[in-house]
């Protein structure tokens, strides 16, 4: 009997595994066919490449039930997994705005950005699980943690929407032709989905924040103090503000367009590329939901 | 059998003649009347538009015959005498003729390449004549082709991507600004034929309100009343020019009339939400500058021509491609063309068989009395499966004959082995 069972834990792995590769390697060909389509403009590529992420997206979905399977526990610790997780989520974002027609060409802006995490999540495969404290298994963790990553998600969408915009503006402004700028939707449509992204992913962030207070302040005892000055609280403290600047300025008229999406783009990124640097450097007084150091 | 198209076109005559020529669409069904009446009963489309009209036939006998009696019908139907048109006239035959209708059909030959309209002229053109009961079995698959040539065209090559009039190109470049024209609001300032159609293609659009201002307001408000819009003097434009989201600019003023501060405060009133201002006046009435504004997309009559101009080079680089996929339909239409000629002798070598397969099917379940019902059934299904077996491969092998060789000699020495009848 152990013996079955040993070898059904082994087949799990070896499925989990290929299940893993084959998802990197849908989202590298994914973005590989959207350039080809930047490049010659056939629409068919599109709903090749959206067919080839959704395929990704299903496979990362096994990888992580998989894992959550064989570790009896919700896989968030170590930045293979977490990007994992963060993948499934910014795939499924897509696949949801990509349900309209028009909205396609933008793929070209999101799928090669997924590729390039996608890579990183290759190179950083999930290992084994540590051992995490009980105080970390509560609901109100799994809660906090995956509205985080929703929120990371719908913030990272929308930086790379706010790239389109900025490539749709300037096309308009210098006139040029023949580019991918001009099949993306209009200027309009650009501005009201990448405010509707933020305004979606701000509630969930600043929920988070709340349930990560409550969690943290209830968890007191085995985290200690520290993390109040972890720099990832307080970069999410900061990128709280920015929502609600960027929100304000642009509800009262101050600044639109071009120059918004730029800030919200920079922003965005430098916050993103950051917290990458900060999990990749293991700063902090604990990781994304593991143990603390 | 010979098909043949005799026609004129913007490329071979001038507008006076192409007027002359021309079919009146109520005239058409008493034409091709006149026409079969005049070849017993050929297969006949006229393809009467504003750039061309052609006739397409087809009949027995020689093409040279056909083409004569298509050149002395529009003669005689136009009262001209034929030298007044003959040098104008293009005549086509067989695969050429069927060439030039797939060209034609997948705009190719327009003077807009790629426009859409074509398409829809030569389709209504055989439903009339399809409804006159003027096409015959060739005419049918002809123009089928013709669709479905035109149809792959379209589908796989940008020959119709791009706009390529002025008016269209600054509804395409609205389109690509804002998300829905039903709430925007249009300004019109001065008035001119070029804004009033740029105008009413943004109406057609779905453009909500339009704001129409100019020196005289009794003038502004003849071209208001034509969109159900609101007159204003020009004087007063600073006033409305916040509501504007599309701006239309074409007055015969001989300096600047939209200047960088009206419209950076116009900006401002209006939050920053994006406007459009379209410049067709010559010389220029939007300051240059407007378009260093954040949030403001300024479009002169040079920028738009730019557009139209790139747009019809990127057409013409496809016409490779299209002229590949019309070969190929061409080529696949001549085939079934010359798959005609062995038809007679398909058909009697099948009826042949099949008499010969009657009569002694006949004689044998004569003296098979005992069979049941079902077992006679059984019995002259497989005879039916023996003809078909054996037949199958020479029928398809004359087919691929007829295309490769010296039909006649072929058709001949098939209806001696098997002793056919029926004369070639």
């Amino acid at each position: 009997m152990d013996a079955v069972c040993v070898q059904v834990y082994m087949l799990m792995a070896w499925l989990t595994t290929l299940s893993f590769y084959g998802a990197i390697a849908a989202y590298i060909f994914s973005a590989v066919v959207v350039l080809v389509y930047v490049r010659n403009g056939n629409n068919d590529l599109l709903s090749r490449a959206k067919k080839l992420a959704a395929f990704g997206n299903v496979l990362l979905l096994l990888v992580f039930i998989s894992r959550g399977i064989e570790f009896g526990r919700i896989p968030f610790t170590g930045l293979g997994d977490s990007l994992n997780l963060f993948l499934v989520l910014c795939t499924g974002i897509i696949l949801l705005l990509q349900r309209e027609e028009k909205m396609r060409p933008l793929m070209a802006y999101y799928l090669p950005a997924l590729a390039i995490l996608a890579l990183i999540s290759g190179i950083f495969s999930p290992s084994s699980l540590s051992e995490a404290p009980k105080e970390l298994n509560g609901l109100l963790l799994f809660v906090h943690v995956l509205l985080v990553f929703l929120a990371f998600a719908l913030f990272f969408i929308a930086s790379l929407t706010s790239m389109a915009y900025v490539t749709k503006a300037q096309s308009l402004k210098r006139m040029t032709s023949g580019t991918i700028a001009e099949r993306l939707p209009s200027l309009e449509r650009l501005d009201k989905v990448l405010f509707r992204l933020i305004g979606f992913g701000y509630p969930a962030f600043a929920l988070t924040l709340a349930l990560g207070f409550a969690w943290a302040y209830g968890s007191r005892d085995t985290l200690g103090e520290t993390w109040y000055f972890s720099p990832r609280i307080v970069l999410a403290l900061f990128m709280v503000i920015f929502y609600a600047f960027s929100f304000h300025i642009r509800r009262r008229g101050l600044l639109r367009g071009p120059k918004l999406a730029y800030l919200v783009f920079f922003v965005s990124t430098a916050l993103f590329v950051m917290y990458l640097g900060i999990e990749l450097m293991q700063i902090g007084g604990y990781t994304m939901g593991g143990t603390p150091s | 059998m010979s098909l043949v198209v005799a026609g004129i076109n913007h490329t071979t005559s001038d507008i006076a003649l192409r007027e002359r020529l021309a079919f009146a669409q109520d005239k058409i069904p008493e034409a091709l009347s006149q026409l079969r009446h005049r070849l017993e009963d050929a297969g006949v489309v006229i393809v009467s538009t504003c750039n061309r009209m052609e006739i397409y036939v087809n009949h027995v006998g020689e093409a040279t015959d056909l083409l004569r009696e298509v050149r002395q019908f529009i003669s005689q139907w136009h009262e001209m005498d034929e030298s007044e048109f003959s040098d104008s006239l293009y005549e086509h035959e067989d695969a050429e003729a069927a060439g030039h209708l797939f060209r034609v059909a997948a705009s190719l030959d327009s003077m807009v390449v790629g426009e859409d309209q074509i398409l829809g002229q030569v389709h209504d053109a055989y439903i009339l004549a399809h409804a006159e009961q003027a096409t015959d079995k060739i005419i049918n698959n002809l123009f089928q082709k013709a669709f479905t040539i035109a149809k792959k065209v379209r589908s796989t090559t940008k020959i119709s991507e791009g706009k390529v009039s002025i008016s269209s190109v600054a509804v395409d470049l609205a389109v690509s600004i804002f998300m829905d024209l039903t709430d925007k609001t249009v300004i019109v300032v001065g008035s001119g034929e070029m804004s009033e159609l740029t105008l009413k293609c943004l109406v057609d659009k779905g453009v909500g309100c339009v704001i129409v201002a100019n020196r005289s307001v009794e003038n502004a408000q003849i071209l208001a009343d034509q969109f159900n819009g609101e007159a204003i003097a020009l004087d007063s434009l600073d006033d409305h020019l916040q509501r504007a989201d599309i701006v239309i600019s074409s007055t015969g003023a001989p300096g600047i009339v939209l200047h960088r501060d009206q419209i950076a405060q116009a900006l401002k009133q209006r939050s920053n939400q994006p406007m459009f201002v379209i410049d067709i006046a010559l010389p220029r009435d939007a300051e240059a500058s407007i378009n260093d504004l954040d949030n403001v997309y300024l479009y002169d009559i040079d920028n738009l021509k730019a557009v139209t101009g790139k747009n019809i080079e990127a057409r013409r680089n496809e016409l490779d491609r299209c002229y590949q996929i019309v070969d190929h339909g061409v080529e696949q239409f001549s085939r079934w063309l010359h798959s005609l000629i062995a038809e007679p002798t398909i058909v009697s070598l099948s009826h042949e068989f099949n008499a010969v397969r009657t009569r002694e099917l006949t004689k044998t379940l004569d003296s098979l009395k005992h069979l049941s019902d079902a077992d006679r059934e059984e019995v002259e299904y497989l005879t039916k499966r023996i003809v078909n077996n054996i037949l199958q491969q020479p029928m398809t092998q004359i087919k691929q004959e007829v295309h490769d060789a010296d039909h006649s000699g072929v058709l001949q020495i098939v209806r001696r082995i098997f002793g056919l009848k029926e004369s070639l």
